[in-house]
């Protein structure tokens, strides 16, 4: 079922069109991930869906109904903002309580869901504390209980952790996707990290220049980029032509195998003469750097890399056409 | 070094010239004599009660403090929504607007007061406390607005809309969010603008009259002609009130004017 | 859309409804009398009075005179005394007790800064006594009622704000340039001319141009330690206002005093402008 559809969006900025022709339908329940360069447009569609931004032309329907022209306070979703913007001169508690407040309920009340958020976040203990003087990742978990103790339907979340250093925003990336699973709420999650939007999404929808790329499940993200830019900004890639010369496919560099010269293919490969440029190993995997004719090639696998394989060699490299996907596809 | 050395020497010698006159002004106004005299010759608070049992000197005191106040009051009234329509909105002639509502902090205070008396005496506003009032507020209004304005920092935008996300309208958010964030500006500005109006000639002095004198312009008046203890006794009384608005100021927003980093 | 509008309206009504009618208003009402006179109409006489007659330009010399010198010794004892508070003061309450001392100044009235200074420089003032005794001079100086008094009390006045402009841009000089030029070769005096002077300059420009837009239009310390020996243009507009009653001369009077105090602030701002640096400013 369709939770949130955002109807053919476009908003310009001073002749600049961050946003152009977006059409998203995001269902009940779903984790997705808007993923792009930085002035893509991301963060621009999350603030349009969050009512802080108008758009120029589309409309943003949420179950159905039409809250284009309705104020930030009145759509049925939160946001845990990108610095989290907690209120300094407020305590963890009264930050939390302040959504079930304006919602309408005494302060006691108020103050026993804020606990209760804050408990499923494991910050029960520090309520009272002023969030200045608690840690990034702690801000980080209060913000999270401010935005869905009114219980959302949507909870939009602008990069929330990209202020985190590596450690910690690994283990929030499985907790926030845990909370998710738990509270059944619709995840959008605004990143600019590749890596964070694959291992998280159910759904990544990939932007560039204000326009929506494609949107699919990580894997298939991965495998059957439908552009040259999903293909470049998702991992590495290789491009190759289909048949001999005409219209290029993507290739994965675990894809492409490097072979001694003249030694024979597996049946059905493809294989074309290559020189080495360069060889990285790289914690675990090997990467080596081909130039085969004026094409740049990257292969990489498992382990170190084969013996006597040094910059300048000349080899072949082979790959199953099956893999070689077609892009537009 | 050497340099070194000669910066310290006269950076002191500097610091001992801004403080001379005020240590006068206070020494001289504990002095036994009839005359005023420095370093003071005995020690005693008499000049002090002299002072605050003058008619004339409580009631110009009286009447600067209303009118401190009274302005402070208007000039809260007026700059802080200039203040919220200054940082928050985008409207053509905005350079324009900040230029004038800031203008009176650099022109000539004479120049404004004389404007004000000869368009006041047109409208039969001259010389009472209306006309003295509307003068205040006009040049302790930039001070309001100029401590005003740095207070509305992009991040307390952010904080606006994290309210606004949470449920709260525009005015709760106001009334629940901005006021308390600007809150030590607001104070701070009209701490600016009490003593400014408190401390002022150039602008009182046109639409003063023997009944009704503000403080500044009664001593302006006696300095002319006499120098008496009583004198530097009110003088050190404001000083006082001087450090006493400092250290309010400090306390409130930090007076770290001069930063280490 | 139109509600922002609205907003908007709602919150600039008061202010310009007080700044239009208490200020550009009045300020218009000087500006058309001192081109008028009761019986000719437009005259320009009032001006012409001012600009041919050789007192006026007296007194307008004396008023520059006095600006200028004020502005050149804040600055010269200001610096010195903003670098000694940034740079070398190391104790931190010390540093403190010092900018009160310096912002006290401001918070309290000219009158009683002015008044202080009546009293050391007298005749029989602490200056003269500690001149004597040290031997510098015969007899007691005359102070009051000199253009000495006048800037002695002026500097006074206005020091700290020359020393706050050009501390603040002190403070935000990145120590790595210095040391990038010492590292480059240059002596500490060479790394000062080259590189951190210029990168306050820009305070430095800001400080002197408040302290001498206050200098040219100020009124209360002329007026109390001249001793009506030395009269300056401010003083000169307040006659006519007070003791007068002629609003037309007072008038262009007030125009004159106006237009040299915006014209000097442009001036100056548009020679910082430009050379203001990226990396010091903001």
């Amino acid at each position: 079922m369709t939770l949130l559809a955002i109807d053919d969006i476009t908003k310009s900025f001073a002749g600049h069109k961050a946003l152009d022709h977006v059409t998203l339908d995001i269902r009940q329940g779903e984790f997705i991930s808007l993923l792009g360069p930085s002035g893509c447009g991301k963060t621009t569609l999350l603030r349009t869906v969050a009512g802080f931004m108008t758009a120029d032309k589309g409309r943003i329907l949420i179950d159905g109904e039409d809250v284009s022209r309705l104020p930030p306070e009145r759509r049925p979703l939160n946001t845990v903002f990108q610095n989290y913007a907690l209120f300094p001169h407020m305590t963890v508690l009264e930050n939390v309580a302040y959504g079930p407040r304006r919602a309408g309920l005494a302060r006691a009340e108020a103050e026993r869901r804020a606990e209760e958020a804050l408990e499923m976040v494991g910050l029960a203990a520090m309520s009272r504390r002023n969030p200045a003087a608690m840690s990034g990742g702690q801000q980080q978990r209060v913000a999270l209980a401010r935005a869905i103790v009114n219980r959302p339907k949507l909870l939009l979340l602008d990069e929330p952790l990209s202020a985190l250093d590596l450690q910690l925003r690994k283990r929030m990336q499985i907790e926030l996707k845990q909370l998710q699973v738990q509270l059944g709420i619709t995840f959008i999650f605004v990143t600019h990290d590749q890596d964070e939007a694959m291992a998280m999404s159910d759904r990544i929808a990939v932007m560039s220049a204000g326009r929506l790329e494609q949107c699919d499940a990580p894997e298939a993200i991965y495998r059957r980029p439908r552009t040259r830019f999903v293909a470049e900004f998702i991992g590495e890639a290789n491009f190759l032509p289909l048949d001999g010369a005409g219209p290029e496919g993507v290739l994965r560099p675990e894809d492409l195998r490097v072979l001694p010269e003249g030694e024979a293919l597996p049946p059905g490969w493809r294989g074309l003469p290559a020189r080495v440029t360069g060889v990285t190993y790289v914690g675990g995997t090997s990467n080596i750097y081909l130039a085969a004719g004026p094409r740049e090639l990257l292969a990489r696998s498992y382990g170190l890399p084969p013996a006597g394989m040094t910059a300048g060699r000349t080899v072949q490299a082979g790959f199953d056409p099956a893999n070689l996907h077609p892009l537009g596809a | 070094m050497a340099a070194r050395l000669a910066v310290r020497a006269l950076a002191l010698l500097t610091l001992a010239y801004l403080a001379l006159p005020l240590v006068v002004v206070i020494g001289g106004s504990l002095t036994e004599t009839k005359f005023l005299s420095f370093p003071p010759q005995g020690l005693t608070l008499d000049w002090y009660r002299v002072v605050l049992h003058d008619p004339t000197y409580v009631r110009s005191f009286l009447t600067s403090a209303v009118l401190a106040l009274a302005a402070t009051f208007f000039a809260l009234v007026i700059g802080l929504p200039a203040a919220i329509a200054i940082a928050r909105h985008s409207f053509r002639g905005k350079g324009l607007l900040s230029a004038l509502l800031l203008s009176p902090l650099v022109l000539p205070h004479i120049v404004i007061g004389a404007a004000l008396l000869q368009y006041g005496s047109a409208l039969g506003l001259v010389r009472n406390f209306p006309a003295l009032l509307v003068g205040h507020v006009v040049i302790v209004t930039p001070f309001v607005l100029r401590t005003l304005l740095p207070h509305f920092s992009p991040g307390q935008r952010a904080l606006e809309e994290a309210s606004r996300d949470l449920g709260a309208s525009g005015w709760t958010t106001f009334r629940l969010v901005t006021l308390p964030l600007i809150r030590p500006g607001l104070v701070s500005g009209a701490i600016f603008a009490f003593i400014t109006s408190f401390i002022n000639v150039e602008l009182s002095i046109f639409n003063t009259t023997a009944a009704l004198n503000t403080i500044p312009v009664q001593l302006f008046n006696y300095v002319q002609y006499s120098v008496d203890p009583s004198i530097a006794a009110v003088s050190a009384l404001t000083i006082l009130a001087a450090a006493v608005g400092i250290v309010l100021i400090d306390l409130l927003i930090g007076l770290d004017l001069l930063p280490d980093k | 859309m139109a509600s922002a509008r609205l907003t908007l309206f709602w919150l600039l009504a008061l202010p310009v409804l007080v700044f239009t009618g208490f200020f550009l208003i009045p300020l218009g009402v000087v500006l058309v009398s001192s081109f008028t006179a009761p019986e000719d109409g437009l005259t320009l006489a009032h001006y012409a009075r001012i600009l041919l007659d050789a007192y006026h330009w007296q007194v307008i010399a004396t008023t520059f005179r006095i600006a200028i010198f004020s502005t050149l010794i804040c600055v010269a004892l200001g610096y010195p005394l903003a670098w000694y508070l940034v740079r070398i003061v190391q104790l931190r309450s010390w540093r403190r007790a010092c900018v009160i001392l310096l912002v006290l100044p401001l918070f309290t009235s000219n009158i009683v800064r002015s008044f202080g200074w009546m009293v050391l420089l007298g005749r029989s003032g602490l200056v003269n006594d500690a001149l004597m005794s040290l031997g510098l001079i015969d007899r007691p100086m005359r102070f009051l009622g000199t253009e000495t008094g006048i800037l002695i009390g002026m500097v006074y006045i206005l020091l700290p704000f020359t020393v706050l402009t050009i501390g603040t841009a002190l403070a935000r000089v990145d120590r790595g340039l210095e040391q990038a030029a010492r590292d480059l070769g240059a002596t500490p005096a060479r790394a000062f001319w080259s590189v951190t002077f210029p990168l306050t300059l820009h305070g430095v420009m800001a400080g002197a141009i408040i302290v001498f837009s206050m200098a040219i239009s100020a009124y209360v310390t002329p007026a109390l330690l001249s001793g009506g020996k030395v009269t300056v243009l401010a003083m000169l507009a307040f006659q006519q206002y007070s003791t007068v009653f002629d609003f037309h001369y007072g008038g262009a009077l007030s125009i004159t005093l106006l237009v040299l105090t915006l014209a000097l602030i442009g001036l100056a701002s548009r020679m910082t402008r430009g050379r203001t640096p990226g990396a010091g400013g903001h």
